[in-house]
């Protein structure tokens, strides 16, 4: 029985150490001159660690993380604080045509990207915000929309309505009542869905491809497919590159697992 | 009390005014446009001109439509087969007396929040010919390659295949996971008085009772293998030749690359359908539990 527990420890560890085996290249061939590891970074015959590509790194893609982050903080606050008044609308309202709307808002949550590029690419041109930080935001928000507002509309429904029913007997109005009663009991909930929205900004490249097209505009994302030479692939710096660029979600999630967990599972399975 | 009979009756619909405005400008008048546009010749020279059903009939005749509906194909069922298995049998096997199993859980989350882009590095780093330790290990037991995986047109959509399943069933497993969680200890407790053995506990409650997080991650999988754009764009960019050209990568390639406006609109339409077809469960679920 004991060996049958030892035996398992060591498949699961030797599964964990396969799935890390991508990183722990990057991390090798981050910290050595592509000299020396052109035939593999396992090689050991020379070994002069150096921070150098990480100086390359930064200094190359410091202008991308910030405008990251630009884009990353209103395209998260933004989306929700739309989403959230529309899906308290839907969770607490009735009006006409509601089932239909929200049908078409389920529906947008699994339609690709490809089917409206095109067009909101010549409409984001005629308002003259293509290629604009402003412009790529709304784009987040476009594409945030749909889902953040199915979450929440869910998160909503399983609120109960006794604190809403007491804050309208003590004068509230709708509105008042939203942002003072129902938006601190939800800001859990809330916190999921930025977490998610957030991670899925700092990591598109598809919206940035299409709606960006000055470097100093460039997401990191798109920063580091620049430094990828077309004929010559310098894998220490692309190496290095990567590691910073996914060190801010991978600290983010450590941090913040609990809220991430939650807001896949809910949506996914207990909705 | 008049106050508050005001209130509700009209102000929802200021809270819902937001989002109406974005659904119409930016969903629906967008979705119509592309529609129109699919029976129009338009390279953003010349004015739109109609062809009626010319797109479409052009898609039915075009070997490389074809060839990207094959690499679509692929990827989806490939990538759905890989991240389900994976995420279900790692979620049911750390489950067992696993030392730092939330650690192990945790490492294979990882690859779920990194961003496609860095994954396209990674694919490129690790299946590369020289550099790369897929071929470092193939090589040294005599099986290396002399072209590096993505450069083999054979080879090039397995590579990205794989990746993307890696990198998915940091997805899966969270699901998996979170199925597991849900399982009553008490049948467990209660088999093993009647003696059940642990393959008879697997097949008879851990497996039945994970049917809905089984059918949430083939559904989550399909609709998420369907879209892979990212990945390509970094890494092969839809060759060698068309051999990774999938749908979603080949619209790109057609709208913002030829100006084929047109012919990309059409192919975004299928794309669109094929995605509601297959999404078409996944929906089904969604406005199922929106309703009760």
């Amino acid at each position: 029985m004991k060996k049958l527990v030892l035996l398992k420890n060591i498949l699961a560890w030797t599964v964990a150490f396969i799935w890390l085996v991508p990183f722990i290249s990057l991390l090798f061939a981050s910290i050595r001159p592509f000299e020396e590891t052109r035939y593999g970074w396992w090689n050991f015959s020379e070994f002069n660690p150096t921070l150098k590509q990480y100086a390359t790194a930064l200094s190359s893609l410091g202008r991308s993380i910030v405008n990251t982050i630009v884009i990353t903080l209103p395209g998260t606050i933004l989306p929700l604080i739309v989403a959230a008044m529309a899906a308290y609308v839907f969770a607490r309202f009735s009006f006409p045509v509601k089932n239909l709307l929200f049908l078409f808002n389920v529906i947008c949550m699994i339609l690709p990207v490809q089917l409206v590029m095109v067009p909101l690419f010549f409409i984001m041109k005629e308002l003259s915000i293509l290629n604009s930080y402003f412009g790529i935001i709304l784009v987040h928000t476009v594409f945030g929309l749909p889902w953040l507002t199915f979450f929440l509309r869910n998160f909503f429904m399983a609120m109960p309505r006794d604190l809403e029913e007491a804050s309208q007997v003590d004068g509230c109005n709708t509105f008042q009542t939203f942002s003072k009663v129902v938006l601190p009991i939800m800001l859990p909930a809330i916190a999921a869905c930025a977490v998610i929205q957030a991670a899925g900004i700092w990591c598109d490249l598809l919206l940035a491809v299409i709606f960006l097209q000055s470097p100093e505009l460039f997401p990191i994302t798109l920063g580091i497919v620049r430094l990828k030479g077309r004929y010559y692939v310098d894998f220490s710096l692309l190496s290095a590159a990567s590691i910073i660029s996914l060190i801010i979600p991978a600290a983010a999630f450590l941090i913040l697992q609990k809220y991430f967990v939650r807001g896949m599972i809910s949506g996914a399975i207990k909705g | 009390m008049a106050k508050m009979v005001i209130g509700r009756k009209d102000s929802y619909i200021l809270l819902l005014l937001p989002a109406l405005v974005i659904f119409v400008f930016f969903w629906i008048v967008p979705i119509f446009w592309t529609f129109l546009l699919s029976f129009h010749e338009w390279d953003m020279l010349s004015p739109p001109k109609y062809i009626s059903l010319g797109n479409y009939v052009k898609m039915l005749n075009d070997p490389i439509f074809y060839v990207s509906l094959q690499d679509t194909f692929l990827s989806v069922v490939g990538v759905t087969i890989l991240s389900v298995t994976l995420g279900m049998l790692l979620a049911v096997f750390l489950k067992e007396n696993v030392k730092g199993s939330s650690v192990i859980k945790s490492i294979v989350f990882l690859g779920y929040i990194i961003p496609m882009a860095i994954v396209g590095v990674i694919c490129l780093f690790i299946f590369d010919r020289d550099a790369g330790i897929v071929n470092g290990v193939l090589r040294a037991v005599g099986l290396g390659s002399g072209k590096g995986y993505l450069a083999d047109p054979s080879t090039a959509l397995y590579a990205i295949i794989l990746m993307s399943g890696w990198i998915w069933t940091g997805f899966t497993i969270t699901v998996f996971s979170a199925g597991l969680e849900n399982i009553p200890r008490d049948l467990y407790d209660a088999a093993r008085i009647d003696g059940a053995t642990g393959w008879q506990i697997l097949q008879k409650i851990t497996l039945p009772l994970l049917r809905p997080a089984t059918l949430v991650s083939i559904m989550m999988s399909i609709v998420y293998s369907i879209k892979i754009f990212d990945l390509i764009y970094v890494t092969t960019m839809g060759g060698p030749g068309y051999a990774t050209s999938v749908l979603a990568f080949q619209i790109y390639m057609e709208g913002f690359r030829f100006l084929h406006f047109g012919y990309g609109s059409a192919l975004a339409i299928f794309l669109t359908l094929l995605a509601l077809l297959l999404g078409y469960p996944l929906l089904r679920t969604f406005t199922k539990r929106a309703r009760s």
